[in-house]
């Protein structure tokens, strides 16, 4: 298992080295302008004499580039685990070798989890980035402390993207056209977990939904550990949820994916697209 | 002999097999619209988020953006964002669609004009973006109550008319650019995202570095934006709005006609080299 999903990773690292364009595009430029930077001025747009009074209000810190700087960990490490999962099933499956490559004995779940630690791994790379860009031009601050205790949430936060992403990749083997499918459900997701918004603006209902994603407990206990925000529960409830969600995700995707690959092995239309 | 009738012919079959693949992927068009209203709505609460209810928050978005409504600001803005994005992704890589498929040379060897083949897939991306603009509107007026009276809704539709050619020429741009790199989907990524950077998309232009102002009111698309915010969200009877239009018109116009001429002198570089199936 893990000398194919090293495979599987090492393969999609030199595809992405043949497109050096998309690749800089995917790993740096799409979180920078389709999530920090609009967030970011957007943010710029309500601050009043050098200080984000609004955010201090709804949140209780007034980092705004910390505060963003966590929500677009958050979403580039969700979204390149998705994408890299979403295109390495889609695009084995139009060149014709996903049969092939599904008959060697690599266990099955190889190829999603390779997609999942390269899209997480590209991930990284641009949030190192981007968090350093945040604390040193736009005097971003985060607790030491707080940071390397944030290190186990952030593999917490890995084992719920694996889930969502086993579910994606069910979603790719099933549908002909999967990207819509796939692109609107993480939307909506992000939207969901906190990072673009404060959750609190959410009326108490609407609220209710966003306790099933594991990263809203995730991201929540990355910004009250890092920035010093207001937890949305106590800290040890919000680690609980965090773990036992993390935990429901990975397995109902495991048997989604899981299942579906049975059934398509029986119907014969894994390489249908 | 006359060519215009074969030129409409070709043009008008172009638009159709357009529309037939559109449909065969309606889906796709079905995001589109999702995304026009579920975007903008997360922008807006992150405004609220920002704003957190605070006077002199909300009064400074005010003195910055030139409106005091953030919701009509942010749809109007994405909606934009969102008709340049389809021109990129439909019309932009459509060329390049073609030279995958195999059939660009077969397309090359008939006697259809470049414009036809520029112009003519952007006819039929009119109809998601107009529904687009629709959706919009309705959000606008019914979810965050802006006042949108007949006055700005024609007005808006004018500018939006006045835009066509601007928008169909970056569409046919970004189609000749990307016949001569290899890595088109980086390529129309880039794009989209300079454009999302530079243009005030979500926020206002004031809050970019003076360094890039300049820059920023060059662009096309900035000005499409902010004849649109200034017809809507002002006084329907805005003095400007006959001049911003003929403005959008002459640039359409411009960069219509290097677009056309590019293409031309791409493709004879393609041909002589051989690389016409190539990508």
């Amino acid at each position: 298992m893990i000398r194919a999903t090293a495979a599987v990773v090492l393969r999609e690292w030199r595809v992405q080295r043949r497109y050096p364009v998309s690749m800089v595009n995917l790993a740096f430029l799409t979180p920078l302008y389709q999530l920090a930077l609009p967030t970011l001025l957007l943010g710029s747009a309500f601050v009043v004499g050098g200080s984000a009074v609004g955010l201090s209000r709804q949140t209780g810190t007034s980092d705004l580039a910390g505060w963003i700087g966590a929500g677009v960990l958050t979403a580039t490490l969700l979204v390149g685990a998705v994408t890299s999962v979403y295109e390495t099933l889609e695009a084995d499956r139009q060149t014709g070798v996903i049969e092939h490559s599904w008959a060697s004995p690599a266990p099955r779940q190889a190829f999603v989890l390779g997609g999942v630690l390269t899209g997480s791994l590209f991930g990284t790379v641009s949030s190192i980035v981007l968090l350093t860009i945040a604390v040193t031009l736009l005097h971003g601050s985060f607790a030491l402390p707080g940071v390397l205790l944030s290190l186990p949430v952030l593999l917490l936060m890995l084992a719920g993207n694996c889930g969502y992403s086993y579910l994606v990749g069910a979603a790719v083997l099933v549908l002909r056209e999967a990207d819509v499918i796939v692109e609107l459900p993480t939307l909506l997701v992000m939207l969901f977990s906190g990072v673009f918004f404060p959750l609190t603006l959410l009326p108490a209902a609407a609220r209710l939904p966003t306790y099933i994603l594991p990263d809203t407990w995730e991201l929540d206990l990355i910004r009250h550990l890092t920035l010093a925000t207001r937890p949305l529960a106590p800290v040890a409830a919000e680690v609980a949820a965090a773990v036992a969600t993390a935990a429901a995700w990975l397995a109902i995707g495991v048997w989604a994916f899981l299942s579906t690959e049975r059934r398509l092995r029986a119907a014969g239309t894994l390489a249908q697209f | 002999m006359n060519r215009l009738p074969h030129e409409a012919a070709a043009f008008a079959a172009t638009v159709r097999k357009e529309w037939q693949v559109m449909m065969r992927y309606w889906p796709n068009t079905t995001m589109l619209l999702l995304e026009t209203v579920l975007m903008p709505l997360a922008y807006w609460a992150q405004a609220m988020g920002f704003e957190g209810g605070s006077a002199s928050a909300s009064h400074a978005f005010t003195q910055r953006s030139g409106t005091q409504s953030v919701a009509g600001f942010i749809y109007l803005g994405w909606a934009v964002y969102m008709w340049i994005s389809t021109m990129i992704w439909g019309p932009g890589m459509w060329l390049r669609r073609e030279r995958m498929q195999g059939s660009l040379e077969s397309l090359f060897l008939t006697p259809v004009s470049r414009f036809t083949l520029l112009f003519a897939p952007s006819v039929a991306q009119l109809f998601p973006t107009a529904l687009e603009f629709t959706l919009a509107g309705l959000m606008m007026r019914f979810a965050f109550g802006v006042p949108l009276g007949a006055g700005q809704i024609a007005g808006g539709v004018i500018v939006m008319l006045a835009s066509v050619p601007v928008l169909f020429a970056l569409g046919g741009l970004v189609g000749v650019l990307v016949m001569r790199v290899r890595d088109s989907a980086g390529v129309g990524a880039a794009i989209r995202g300079l454009v999302a950077i530079l243009c005030g998309v979500t926020y206002p232009i004031a809050i970019l570095p003076g360094w890039v102002h300049p820059i920023s009111y060059a662009l096309p698309v900035t000005q499409v934006l902010n004849a649109l915010r200034g017809t809507v969200l002002d006084s329907p009877a805005i003095p400007g709005l006959w001049s911003r239009c003929l403005l959008l018109l002459a640039l359409g116009a411009a960069i219509g006609a290097l677009a056309v001429v590019l293409l031309g002198l791409t493709m004879r570089s393609i041909s002589r080299t051989g690389r016409l199936g190539q990508f």
